[in-house]
């Protein structure tokens, strides 16, 4: 009762106002839908909707004549969308080759990429040339290095031949040498690290051990 | 993009863009560019100030060709073209200035003044149109497979109210 009393309200207001094209698609669009929450109108709860009968034979039928039209139609739609595609492809190309000047811009092409090409390959030889001379360089120090290295090796290995080493005939000998050597540790080092080797330091005695 | 801001903010302004003279012939479909950055590439500087200078210009003139650039991809800069019927060109633009390489592809591979008039005078109506937005077509009714206009052919009787609203109908 609240939503015909709302509506007729609704109504009454919109006739007030003289009709136009701006509020005449407000009154279509007014419809009173059952909130989702109410249920089902008492006289239709058990209402079940009969199916529309068909005429068996009328729809034999038109099942193949339905079948044979959309195929049909199918067919015409590709045949010209393909006779359309043949026909703007062969268009195009004829205006590029012919509006376009496609022979006029491949000439141009042509002369400015060889003017181009002329240069660039002027300047790479070039900077070919002068790579050619940096490896040159550092190959040539790198020999320079080797050498250098060589020579060094030789001296120190000619200088290690000099050395007197210490062999099995001279064994003997060497540890008789050793065994002589007098080492005296009793040696004192003043601040600055000094070594003051010798007997000097018995000479003199600590002041408080003479008594 | 904020405004005046970044590297050359001039290029992103309106006037500029309107500025641009490259207007590629309508077959060329995509343009690529390939140039190499970085230090040491003395004869890409040319490609690269064209596309740091004239790519926004081109991509704003010419809303319907593709630009595709690949940088550090080949030792030398190239630029190629694609037209709609598959061919294409190529042209080295080694160790040329962006200024010679802008002049040689206006020469060459854009629409001419006189054309890029005439296009811009062109008025492209809307074939959908009729009525007061055509010149054509004045009403509906011109257009094949509409309903004729009542004031030329009387209207069937199953539409008119005369005979809707009678009492034997």
């Amino acid at each position: 009762m609240a939503v015909l009393k709302l509506a007729q309200t609704q109504i009454l207001k919109l006739m007030t106002i003289k009709p136009t094209a701006s509020i005449l698609p407000c009154l279509n669009s007014v419809r009173y839908r059952k909130p989702r929450w109410v249920p089902k109108a008492a006289s239709k709860e058990f209402y079940v909707r009969e199916p529309t009968p068909i005429d068996p034979v009328e729809y034999e039928e038109l099942k193949w004549r339905y079948q044979e039209y959309r195929n049909t139609v199918e067919a015409i739609r590709m045949h010209l969308a393909a006779e359309i595609d043949k026909k703007e492809a062969l268009e195009m190309s004829k205006q590029v080759d012919t509006e376009a000047g496609w022979e006029r811009m491949v000439k141009l092409t042509e002369e400015w990429n060889k003017e181009t090409a002329v240069k660039r390959e002027k300047r790479q030889a070039e900077e070919d040339l002068i790579e050619l001379e940096k490896q040159q360089q550092i190959e040539k120090e790198k020999e320079e290095e080797m050498m250098r290295m060589l020579t060094e090796a030789e001296q120190r290995l000619e200088f290690e031949k000099k050395q007197t080493f210490i062999t099995m005939e001279n064994l003997d000998e060497e540890i008789e040498k050793i065994l002589d050597v007098r080492m005296d540790y009793e040696y004192s080092i003043d601040r600055s690290g000094n070594v003051l080797k010798g007997n000097q330091t018995a000479k003199i005695k600590p002041q408080k051990y003479v008594k | 993009m904020p405004f005046m801001k970044g590297r050359a903010p001039v290029r992103r302004t309106m006037k500029y863009l309107q500025d641009g003279a490259l207007h590629l012939k309508s077959e060329i479909q995509v343009m690529t560019l390939n140039y190499n950055i970085g230090p040491g590439q003395q004869v890409h500087r040319g490609a690269l100030d064209f596309v740091f200078w004239h790519l926004p210009q081109l991509l704003y003139k010419n809303p319907h060709t593709q630009f595709v650039t690949f940088k550090n991809l080949t030792p030398t800069p190239v630029f190629q073209f694609f037209f709609s019927n598959g061919k294409k060109l190529v042209i080295d633009v080694d160790s040329h200035s962006k200024d010679e390489i802008h002049s040689f592809i206006r020469s060459t591979l854009c629409k001419t003044e006189k054309e890029v008039e005439e296009e811009e005078t062109k008025d492209e109506k809307n074939p959908g149109l009729f009525g007061l937005g055509s010149d054509s077509k004045k009403c509906i009714c011109q257009i094949p497979g509409q309903v004729p206009c009542s004031g030329a052919v009387i209207l069937p009787p199953q539409i008119r109210g005369k005979h809707r609203y009678t009492k034997e109908s």
